[in-house]
């Protein structure tokens, strides 16, 4: 089935909702496509369509914007696909999705693409063990599952999600046994003339904080995991304490400390499969969390056509998430014709100041959860760094020490990278110890993006079964099309 | 199919739905969908409608639920469709267990062999 619109945004996060609703408001045709069940994306997640709110429940900010959010998309015009993973995006621009073991086309001349973020999670000795998740998983799990990750987990990481989960596992009824904080005390406190530009949310942190120092939580600043013990699930926790780099302080005694949970994360990283394999221009910021797209104040990339918002494109929090998507939504509106240039700028001049001021919270918070290199040298050589095809430190060392001078000689040399993840968790990790010989991230490169972007039955692209069939299916084109040119041999050979 | 983790402790253990301090399940802010009930690795598990694989194995002290290419235990991490450590076998086919909600009778089996 073809689709045929004039814009698609791609996730229904706040930044994609604003995007779509705004360019729907000015007369585009627009298809929203998002692989959950529900619009909201990661920050307004919703509970599953089968459970129903108490009325008497505890207010919850989140669950009100989100609602309000959602309440604006079912009274447009806006196409919403749900269940929609889209798993291949094609120049011009064409976007392929499956859904339950079917498969949709949609052409667009724009695209927006509100991808969203994954979580960087920096790996140390034993954090394969089962039992150690994610932090922004753990608010996933409380938010939308309504279910404590655990009732006395260690938290670690960086960035303000430690203590909004600290905080969430509390007032659920848990106690966290310990907050280890990558960053210092002093790193909140000179971030907080810059967080008075949100003061709402400053005021929703410093209760976070007031709550987890009256249920006496031990919170080390400066601190990284060690390692983690047990085999089949965690049994305890080491926790080191590290200097401003996040390389450890040998000289300083380790904690260890028994739980069977440890809730883990190193700040987030923007998906950038979709831009990547349109060959949009990347730029390398470490404070906006890594690689980004290159924008200009219009969210316009160096593509035609192509416009980005959200955290997908610089880490910055949902409400310059959704600023950014309605200034992407005009623009797509006033590039495609639909309103002129007077009524942009009228439209335009006040979210941008909006954007820019929640934009100062946001970009304070990216920096407190950006990369820091030290955190990597903790790892043995029998530590895995990428978890879908075991790989270890060793072995990604070997490959280095051997010549490999980017992401990808290392993937091809080793496999790090190769597996159903697409290199989604190991990446980061991979990138900066290859940074650690070549000198920069620019030269360290970055994992080539690859189809299908996430992982789908060969039956819902293709319900033919032979080789044959499946070579000549559309499928198969897509993907040798965007495929880059270490394929040419085997397209080359079927010419 | 024989299970390939003799190992594993915790999963030879059965299921119930504790309404204790232990319960990680937050109640009180939504109603949950009916109660179900479904396998995982032959041990009964119990669940509300709604509720992903992942979180039902979590709720029920299940952590170990795939076994890696080397043969290692692995869980969940992302609970977000990322990381693909959550991956289990549904009628053979491999799905995330953090994507599919639970449904009545539903056999899930653990993914990946052990070495
Ligand atoms: C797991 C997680 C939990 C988070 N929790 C919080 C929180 O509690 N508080 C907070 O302030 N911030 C949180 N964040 C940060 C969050 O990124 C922002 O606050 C905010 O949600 C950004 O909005 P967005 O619209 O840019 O992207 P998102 O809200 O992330 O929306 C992106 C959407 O795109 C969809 N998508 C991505 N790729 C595809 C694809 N290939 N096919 C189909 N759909 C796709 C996703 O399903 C998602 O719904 C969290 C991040 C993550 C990863
Ligand atoms: S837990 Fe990461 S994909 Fe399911």
């Amino acid at each position: 089935m073809t689709l045929e619109q004039d814009l698609i945004v791609i996730g229904a996060g706040p930044a994609g909702i604003s995007a779509a609703i705004t360019a729907s408001q000015h007369g585009l045709k627009v298809t929203l496509i998002d692989e959950a069940p529900i619009a909201g994306g990661q920050i307004y997640r919703a509970t599953p369509q089968e459970w129903t709110p108490n009325t008497n429940g505890s207010p919850d900010q989140d669950l009100d914007d989100g609602n309000s959010l959602r309440d604006s998309l079912s009274k447009s015009n806006i196409t919403h696909l749900t269940n929609h993973v889209v798993w291949a995006v094609a120049p011009g621009f064409e976007v392929r999705a499956v859904s339950d073991s079917k498969e949709i086309k949609l052409t667009a001349k724009k695209l927006i693409v509100c991808s969203g973020v994954t979580e960087r999670i920096l790996p140390f000795p034993g954090w394969t063990t089962p039992g150690v998740i994610g932090l922004a998983a753990s608010t996933n799990l409380l938010k939308s599952q309504q279910i404590l990750p655990s009732r006395e987990p260690v938290i670690a990481g960086s960035g303000p999600l430690l203590y909004a989960v600290a905080n969430a596992i509390i007032e659920a009824g848990g106690k966290p046994v310990a907050i280890a904080d990558v960053g210092s005390l002093f790193d909140w406190v000179v971030s907080l003339p810059k967080l008075f530009a949100a003061p709402a949310l400053l005021i929703r942190g410093l209760i976070w904080r007031a709550r987890i120092f009256k249920a006496r939580i031990t919170v080390l600043h400066r601190h990284h995991v060690a390692r983690v013990y047990g085999d089949d699930k965690v049994e305890s926790i080491e926790l080191m304490p590290i200097d401003a780099n996040g390389t450890p302080l040998p000289k300083k005694k380790n904690i260890k400390i028994k739980s069977t949970s440890l809730i883990v994360g190193h700040g987030l990283i923007p998906s950038l499969e979709i831009t990547r394999l349109l060959k949009a221009k990347h730029v390398f910021r470490a404070e906006r969390g890594g690689w980004i797209p290159e924008l200009d104040a219009f969210q316009r990339t160096s593509v035609s056509g192509l416009y980005v918002a959200g955290d997908c494109g610089g880490i910055s929090g949902a409400k310059t998430a959704a600023l950014s998507g309605t200034i992407a939504g005009l623009q797509a509106s006033f590039d495609s014709g639909m309103i002129t240039e007077k009524i942009f700028q009228d439209l335009y001049a006040p979210t941008e100041s909006k954007r820019n001021k929640a934009e100062r919270f946001g970009k304070r918070m990216g920096k407190l959860m950006s990369i820091r290199s030290g955190l990597l040298e903790g790892l043995t050589p029998e530590t895995i760094v990428c978890r879908c095809e075991d790989i270890t430190y060793g072995q990604i060392m070997d490959a280095v020490n051997a010549g490999a001078a980017d992401c990808n000689e290392v993937k091809a040399w080793t496999r790090g990278g190769m597996g159903p993840c697409q290199g989604r968790t190991c990446g980061e990790t991979i990138a900066e110890i290859v940074t650690r010989q070549v000198g920069d991230r620019d030269k360290a490169g970055f994992f080539t993006a690859r189809v299908p972007l996430r992982p789908c039955t060969i039956d819902a692209l293709a319900p033919v079964c032979s080789y044959d069939d499946i070579w000549n299916s559309d499928v198969a084109k897509v993907a040798t099309a965007i495929l880059p040119a270490e394929n040419t041999e085997y397209k080359n050979s079927k010419k | 199919m024989q299970s390939h983790l003799p190992q594993l402790a915790p999963l030879r253990r059965e299921c119930k739905l504790p309404e204790t301090k232990t319960d990680l399940r937050i109640r009180g802010k939504f109603q949950r969908g009916k109660p179900v009930e479904f396998t995982f690795d032959g041990i009964t598990v119990n669940a509300f409608e709604g509720e992903s694989i992942a979180t039902a194995l979590l709720a029920a002290d299940i952590v170990s639920t795939k076994l890696s290419v080397d043969g290692y235990p692995r869980g969940p991490v992302c609970h977000m469709g990322s990381c693909q450590e959550c991956a289990v076998r549904i009628g053979g086919r491999k799905t995330l267990a953090c994507k599919t909600k639970v449904s009545q009778g539903l056999q899930v089996e653990i993914d990946g062999l052990k070495k």
